[in-house]
């Protein structure tokens, strides 16, 4: 039963009319065959003359022979009686009689077989012995001739024989044709030679089948590559066809060493295709810096490009250009390894970079961010050439560092950090021995010249000389004439020493401003909020100046620090006082001012203006629109109270200060950027810790809470959204409590900032107050008019009367444009609100379809023309740029849908409009300004 | 097809420029002091398709090819050698040689860095490990990798998969294909693979691998258990021996192999439970030992052990090495072949 084959349980029966086919009986009756065969021939030949005739088959199929028989007396007939012999010619192996169980042949010989004796001859032609023969020879069938074991190899042609060719070592040729043997055979020796001959058919030749495709060639599978294929041409062959449209080809070294040949160095087409214009320029610009190919000492250089032009992507170019080639042919790559130094928050940001941009297998980059990280792996080992690292872990690893073959290069991302000579990071830096030094920073000035000195000499040393000779010879004749009462000598001192100091750094400098940008970012508006402070908070700050140790307090610059974060903190919140009041034990002095103020006007939740205007701005923004929004504070304590109101309106929030982790920001801003504003409306973040660096695309909004008073820290925090990859257009809104401290610092970022490329007096410390400056500072301005609308001497009358406007603009517009052209520093340090400060306010906000360029540049030029000296106020004519509008004019009817035309912005106007909340009036006057308008 | 046939042959000559240790094939001796066509014919049915293989080998083992004779064998091999560098050299010359030696990555960053840059060239690599501790995986990894281009990390060149335990699963590599960028299709063209069914077998496919290295580039040869059929064909203490020759001879042809062609050969191997113990047992609960005893463990230049981690993380432990220092790294065995692990802090939030 075991033995049955298998049948298939059919349920339906067969057809029985069908004829019965008895091969397809015979299939049916054997078992099906496991493996299939390479062919069916030989198979079915056995089967016919092996297997016993089944049932079926022997009574229908045709009879055949069962068994395949020889017929002895056909080849007997055949053989000719022995007259001549046989004759024959064969290349032999020979040895001598042996035992041994391994046997081996000792050498080659000729046997030649003639009347029936054969003789054989070693391969030199010496006779070694003769044997009768009676039965002819085939390939491996043995004898033994004159004592020695011989055995056939193969037959050769008489004519070879008697030619001697065997003798003398030529090819000769087998002959291919088998030898008519049969006939020739003894009966005898038939059964032997039978088997010799089924042995020599039988061997296989190959032991195992191959398929076809085993001995196919290697073939390149990669899809695309960017590489150039390798021809064998003598000339030298760079790595990326340098003739494709778009290539961006290296400048050449001037010459190549002895024996060297030099090859174009091209960007890899694959990150080159992602290159903008000017960062093509940017790589090309920090390749010649790099590789020495500019006119200065030094291998150096400073990338000064404003946020979001891609400085990242520009120094992923260049490594990656020079991790894989060198101009020098068929030398190894210019770098091996490669240091890229930043702040913590960024370590993550520059692995996703190189990730988003190299993928995930070219390249092997290291990451820096906890302890277990070995920097052995990267030192010595070979798959990592980049290594990210933060400047403060730096310090506890260079030792490290110096070992194995060490660093080519390093990037010192943020580089604006190193700018004291003392700095440790800096020194860690510098300790690495690495000639290749590149500072990348938006806003590479922010105080003096001082700094620029040491990051300058930070890429290469000693180009300007020691820091008491610069300060000599630079920076005290510039900041000289610079001063209002300079002497007609100082000033053409100063200006020489300028032009000297620019002409020397330009060389490896690159700062080119957001402008370029225009063309591919969305347009940026930014709307700066005056907000009339709340009856508390106007008592609370009265009460603070009014306080008996405010007169003390005011000659002693430590304590007018501390007098300027109390009332700073006053205009974010009053209740913000409340809470340092009881956890820090401050000192006296702050004591005793708080405790003159009510408690009860500390603890009012609703007392702070900004945070009123910011409650309804955002339920509008969350009500009204999808979009997200950026919330930036200085001190995490505002942002826990901004907090509590997201908490309370039932606002999802993520936030980011000095105490995340390092590995959670990246994952924070991620988590930003991918959910939608229902699932995370709003983004807390630091503007100390987090403003630099972070991409937070995901919000088109930006709320300034407070103001620094280092300009360049609200820059870097306005540019977290604006910035290559943003979809949407652009607003910030910039929140100042109106006569308040608040307003007074943010003009003086304007007034800084109107001078800042004159580098004077950009001092931001307290020290440089004088008595009557601090007096002014502290002064509450309860007129109700914008004190900065009227210190403009608009005319404007917060109507957005533009074409007032314009006119005022111009000579103060122009004044900023004299400023710059005197900058020493290359980078034209920016003012706080755009970059185009160049361009004339338009008479009014048009579509760019109706903007005539050329007439736009025509009026530039006039402007410079009718130039005037600038008067005193020109100081924060970067405003004239702005519209102002009085929100109390909003409500009046004729110039209600002007305005709003001006506005442009829904959630702002309904925000104006929104009589209910009862804080009609409050936003006193706003300015808003369509930055990139003009381009759309 | 003659055509063709040049076309292939330039091919190969462009392939090998840039490749390590290119071989001379042995047709270069035909001519040569008497040597036949025949005789290189015979020479290279027995198995020896490059001047080096002849170079290389002990004048005994030509003596045994059919049809040569001890004069021949020492004409041939005194031929061979004047074409092979076989003398002293200078510990410089060999220094430079090793430092542009290539090696193969395994697709994870960490284990590359463990093995100072990833599967070496020209020697044998052995993993052994427990079952699902990723051993396939690292041979399918690697089947692909093999064929990058050398700046990726890669070879460039064909691989060679030997499979005794009928694991090999093309699927695997049509994943590796995808993660690298590469044409699906070439990539499993460009893996030749055999199942060996006994021990002997799995020695005669070297000899065909030998022959059809000759003809094109490969760049690694991948034994996905070189044992496991060796535990079953060989019984008891009785054939001990007979199976330990018959391996050492296995792994000299896979040597033989790597010196000839300048491929990386990987074996993998079983591992066997130490149930008496030993003096470690008390501190390793579960002791387990490659198999395959001395002989492997001399015959195999860098021995691999991997264990299992959490999740989809594996253990790899350096036991033993020429020059990499006893350490440990943790790889990942994902969708997309072997890689790296995923920083913990990234899988929450």
């Amino acid at each position: 039963m075991t033995y049955k084959p298998f049948k298939p349980p059919l349920l339906v029966r067969r057809p029985s009319q069908a004829p019965v086919n008895p091969s397809s009986i015979r299939e049916a009756g054997e078992p099906p065959t496991k493996r299939r065969r390479v062919s069916n021939h030989d198979e079915e030949a056995h089967e016919l003359s092996d297997s016993p005739p089944r049932s079926l088959q022997a009574v229908k199929a045709p009879r055949k022979p069962l068994l395949l028989v020889r017929n002895p007396a056909a080849a007997e007939a055949a053989v000719k009686p022995a007259g001549d012999g046989i004759e024959g010619y064969y290349t032999v192996l020979w040895r001598k009689f042996t035992v041994k169980k391994h046997k081996t042949w000792d050498g080659d010989g000729i046997l030649a077989v003639r009347n029936g004796v054969a003789h054989l001859q070693d391969i030199s032609g010496k006779d070694l012995g003769k044997t009768a023969l009676k039965t002819p020879l085939l390939p491996g069938s043995e004898l033994s001739v004159g004592g020695k074991e011989v055995e056939v190899d193969s037959i050769i042609s008489k004519e070879d024989f008697l030619a001697g060719r065997p003798f003398l070592g030529a090819a000769s040729n087998p002959v291919v044709q088998e030898p008519n043997i049969t006939e020739k055979l003894g009966f005898k020796a038939h059964a032997k030679q039978a088997k010799l001959e089924a042995k020599q058919v039988e061997k296989p030749k190959v032991v195992v089948p191959t398929s076809k495709a085993t001995k196919t060639l290697f073939k390149n599978p990669v899809i695309s590559s960017t590489l150039m294929s390798k021809a064998n041409s003598p000339l030298p062959q760079p790595r990326h066809d340098p003739d494709q449209p778009g290539a961006l080809v290296m400048k050449r070294p001037r010459q190549a060493p002895k024996g060297k040949q030099i090859v174009d160095v091209v960007v890899d087409p694959f990150l080159c295709k992602h290159l903008r214009e000017h960062q093509k320029q940017g790589v090309r610009f920090l390749y010649e810096c790099v590789m020495g190919m500019r006119q200065y000492e030094g291998e150096g250089a400073i990338l000064a490009d404003e946020m979001g032009l891609g400085k990242t992507l520009q120094t992923i170019a260049l490594l990656w250009t020079l991790l894989k080639q060198n101009p020098i042919y068929e030398d190894p790559p210019v770098i091996k390894k490669a240091l890229i130094v930043c702040p913590a928050t960024l370590v993550n940001n520059w692995r996703k970079e190189f990730r988003k941009w190299l993928g995930n297998e070219r390249i092997g980059v290291l990451v820096v961010d906890d302890k277990k990280t070995r920097l052995t792996d990267f030192t010595k080992g070979k798959s990592y050439s980049v290594m990210i690292i933060g400047y403060e872990k730096l310090r506890t690893v260079q030792d490290e560092l110096k070992k194995g073959s060490g660093i080519d290069i390093v990037i010192a991302d943020e580089g604006h950090r190193l700018k004291t000579a003392q700095n440790k990071s800096a020194l860690a830096i510098k300790s690495l021995n690495t000639e290749r030094r590149i500072i990348l920073s938006g806003t590479p000035i922010q105080n003096d010249l001082s700094e620029f000195y040491v990051m300058v000499d930070f890429v290469n040393p000693g180009l300007l000389g020691k820091l008491t000779t610069f300060k000599r010879e630079f920076e005290n004749p510039i900041l000289r004439s610079r001063q209002p009462g300079a002497s007609a000598k100082d000033l053409e001192k100063g200006e020489a020493r300028a032009q000297e100091l620019a002409d020397r750094t330009g060389q490896f400098i690159l700062r080119r401003t957001a402008e370029i940008l225009a063309k591919y970012l969305p347009p940026k508006t930014e709307y700066v909020l005056f907000c009339r402070p709340t009856t508390a908070q106007a008592s609370v700050y009265r009460s603070v100046l009014s306080s008996p140790v405010f007169g003390a307090v005011l000659g002693n610059t430590e304590s007018a620090l501390q007098l300027i974060n109390i009332l700073k903190k006053g205009c974010n919140s009053p209740s913000l006082l409340s809470k340092s009041a009881n956890e820090e034990s401050v000192n006296q002095m702050v004591a005793s001012i708080l405790s003159g103020i009510p408690s009860a006007l500390l603890n009012s939740p609703g007392a702070s203006a900004k945070l009123q205007v910011l409650d309804s701005f955002l339920h509008q923004l969350r009500t009204t629109t999808s979009e997200k929004v950026v919330l930036v504070s200085n001190y995490t304590s505002t942002l826990d109270i901004l907090g509590q109101l997201l908490t309370s309106l039932e606002y999802t929030f993520l936030r980011l200060d000095g105490s995340t982790p390092a590995a959670k920001r990246q994952g924070l801003v991620d988590k930003f950027n991918r959910t939608s504003a229902s699932e995370c409306f709003a983004f807390l973040l630091s503007a100390k810790s987090g403003g630099a660096g972070l991409n937070l695309i995901g919000a088109s909004r930006l709320v300034l809470f407070d103001v620094d008073w280092n300009p360049s820290t609200d820059l870097q925090a306005m540019a977290r959204i604006h910035r290559d990859g943003q979809k949407m257009p652009c607003r910030i809104y910039r929140l100042l409590t109106m006569g308040a401290l608040d307003e007074k610092i943010y003009q003086r970022q304007l007034t800084k900032q109107g001078l800042a490329d004159s580098v004077v007096d950009n001092k931001a410390s307290a020290s440089s107050f004088t008595r009557e400056e601090l007096r002014d500072l502290f002064k509450l301005d309860e007129s109700g008019n914008c004190q900065t609308h009227e210190l403009l001497c608009c005319p404007c009358g917060g109507r957005g009367n533009t074409q007032a406007l314009e006119l005022q603009a111009i000579p103060g517009a122009d004044g900023d444009n004299e400023d710059s052209a005197k900058s020493v520093s290359p980078e034209e340090e920016d003012d706080g609100e755009d970059s185009d400060k160049d361009l004339p306010t338009l008479p009014a906000l048009i579509k760019a379809s109706e903007v005539d360029m050329e007439e736009q540049e025509r009026r530039i030029e006039e402007v410079k023309r009718s130039a005037k000296t600038s008067d005193g106020k020109s100081k924060i004519k970067a405003l004239m740029g702005y519209l102002h509008i009085d929100a109390a004019e909003m409500i009046k009817e004729e110039a209600q849908e002007e305005l709003e035309a001006l506005v442009d912005d829904d959630v702002l106007l309904s925000l104006l409009r929104e009589e209910g909340v009862g804080f009609h009036g409050r936003v006193a006057l706003f300015s808003g300004r369509c930055a990139l308008l003009p381009f759309i | 097809m003659s055509a063709e046939d040049e076309q292939s042959q330039s091919g190969y000559e462009e392939g090998s420029a840039g490749g390590p240790g290119a071989p001379t094939p042995l047709s270069a001796l035909e001519g040569v002091n008497g040597l036949t066509a025949r005789d290189i014919k015979l020479i290279i049915e027995g198995g020896y398709n490059t001047v080096e293989s002849v170079a290389y080998t002990p004048r005994k083992a030509l003596e045994q090819i059919k049809g040569i004779s001890e004069q021949k064998a020492s004409k041939i091999l005194a031929e061979a050698s004047k074409l092979v560098p076989m003398g002293f050299t200078t510990a410089t010359e060999m220094h430079q040689r090793r430092s542009e030696l290539i090696s193969i990555t395994t697709g994870s960053k960490q284990l590359d860095t463990l093995l100072a840059g990833g599967i070496e060239t020209g020697s044998i690599t052995e993993i052994f490990g427990e079952f699902r501790t990723g051993k396939s995986q690292i041979c399918h990894t690697l089947a692909v990798t093999c064929q990058l281009p050398f700046d990726m990390g890669g070879g460039e060149g064909k691989c060679l998969y030997i499979d005794t335990e009928g694991t090999f699963r093309p699927v695997r590599l049509l994943a590796v294909a995808n993660r690298y960028g590469l044409s699906g299709e070439e990539v499993l063209d460009n893996v030749a693979y055999a199942r060996a069914y006994n021990s002997d077998h799995q020695l005669q496919l070297l000899n065909q691998a030998a022959q059809m290295m000759t003809e094109t580039r490969f760049s690694l040869l991948i034994v996905d258990s070189a044992t496991s059929l060796y535990r079953t064909d060989f019984m008891g203490r009785g054939e001990l021996s007979a199976r330990q020759v018959h391996l050492a001879k296995f792994l000299r042809t896979l040597q033989r192999l790597a010196d000839e062609f300048g491929i990386a050969v990987v074996i993998t191997n079983q591992v066997v439970a130490q149930v008496d113990g030993g003096p470690s047992a008390m501190f390793n609960p579960d002791p387990k030992k490659p198999i395959g005893g001395n002989i492997i463990a001399h015959a195999s230049t860098t021995r691999l052990s991997l264990k299992k981690g959490r999740g989809e993380t594996r253990i790899c432990k350096i036991y033993d090495s020429p020059c990499l220092p006893e350490s440990d790294c943790l790889f990942a065995i994902n969708e997309d072949g072997i890689g790296d692990p995923n920083p913990k802090d990234l899988e929450k939030d």
